[in-house]
Parts: structure tokens; C-alpha cells; sequence
């Protein structure tokens, strides 16, 4: 890897440990203030979705890296990116028609967003799997 | 799209990491590019060709055109 793609790469590496930080800290932070101070109105409003923050912040980190890295990792990795997002959005649709025709419940808060995540993850090994097996995905 | 990659890095001693220092890019970029699981765009391809002092045609062939 190139002195340039290493920077590129440890950057990335250092702004998306800042943003986990940031969130952890933030979700255990927002739940005790809350519950300490009893916030109403719009600085309750304020409180609940400081941990969304870094959230927004890591895709911000993502979209730099993304376009810093070489053409061919960013291909790959916008190959792993649509299928997460594919397998997110089938799921979610269809939960939906479950929830609406067949009296399922409504999903627990976050799910989507963390299912995101672990697909995406297990999106992007499969991606490099199929692609050291000589298969394009 | 066949490449000559291999042999032009191979008749200079080059590594696949020395190719992508030069070409700031990653080593499995080189890789991808050598085996043929990756074409790569216009601008990387012309960044190739200048790199070993050649014209694309003399480092990419198209395998239509070839057969």
C-alpha cells in the first residue's frame, strides 16, 4: 500500500474510533442526564439525539474516505455498500407488510440501523471473498 | 481487457508494492489489475502506461480486438 493509501486508511481507522467513542460515550451519557436532570420539552428534545451525532459525523468520515481511497478498493466497497443496503431495505419491507397484513409487531428501536451495520460488515467480507476467488459480486 | 503488467514489472524488478507506491494506489489494486479482475479507469490506465514510458495500447489490450 502506498505511503498516501496508509494515511488515507489510518485516518479513516482514527476518525471512525473517535465517532464509536463519541457514541458510546453519548448513549450512556444522554441516558443518565436524562434521567438526572429530567429535561422537558425541546432540551429533552436536544438531550435524546446528541448520540445520533456521531452517527452523522461517521458518515462524513466514511464519504472522505471513500473518496480518498483508490478506485479499485472504492469499488469494492461501494459493491458491499449496495448489497447491505439491498438486504436492509428487503428486510424492512418486508417487516412492514408483516406488521401491516399479519398483526407482527413493530420492530424494536435501532434494529434497522444496527442490522445496517452488520450487514454491511459481512457485506464487505463476502465481497473480498468472492473477489480472492476470482468472482465478481 | 488483458494487461502486460506482470512482465513489464517483472523486466523492471518491481514488486506489486514498488507498482502501487508509484502509482499511489494499493497492492491488491496491482493485484486486481495483473490477474484481470479489475479494468481500470482512463486516467489510472493512462498513469500506468506513463510509468512504464508506453502508450496504453502497448500495455492494454482489448481481448475482442485480440481475438
Amino acid at each position: 500500500m502506498s505511503a498516501t493509501q496508509k494515511t488515507v486508511r489510518r485516518d479513516y481507522i482514527v476518525s471512525a474510533l473517535i465517532c464509536a467513542t463519541a457514541y458510546v460515550g453519548l448513549v450512556f451519557g444522554a441516558k443518565v442526564a436524562i434521567g438526572h436532570f429530567d429535561p422537558q420539552g425541546p432540551l429533552l428534545m436536544a438531550m435524546a439525539v446528541t448520540p445520533a451525532i456521531p452517527i452523522i459525523a461517521y458518515f462524513f468520515a466514511f464519504g472522505r474516505y471513500l473518496a480518498r481511497i483508490d478506485e479499485y478498493q472504492r469499488d469494492l466497497i461501494i459493491r458491499a455498500l449496495l448489497i447491505a443496503v439491498a438486504a436492509t431495505i428487503s428486510i424492512s419491507a418486508v417487516w412492514d407488510f408483516l406488521q401491516a397484513y399479519g398483526g407482527v409487531a413493530p420492530p424494536e428501536p435501532f434494529i434497522f440501523t444496527t442490522g445496517f451495520i452488520a450487514l454491511f460488515g459481512i457485506s464487505q467480507g463476502l465481497t473480498k471473498l468472492l473477489e480472492k476467488f476470482g468472482r465478481r459480486s | 481487457m488483458k494487461n502486460r503488467l506482470k512482465v513489464l514489472r517483472a523486466e523492471r524488478n518491481w514488486s506489486q508494492a514498488d507498482l502501487a507506491d508509484r502509482l499511489d494506489v494499493s497492492r491488491q489494486s496491482v493485484n486486481a489489475i495483473e490477474t484481470g479482475k479489475y479494468d481500470p479507469s482512463l486516467p489510472l490506465a493512462f498513469k500506468i502506461a506513463r510509468i512504464f514510458e508506453m502508450t496504453i495500447e502497448q500495455v492494454f489490450t482489448d481481448e475482442a480486438e485480440a481475438a
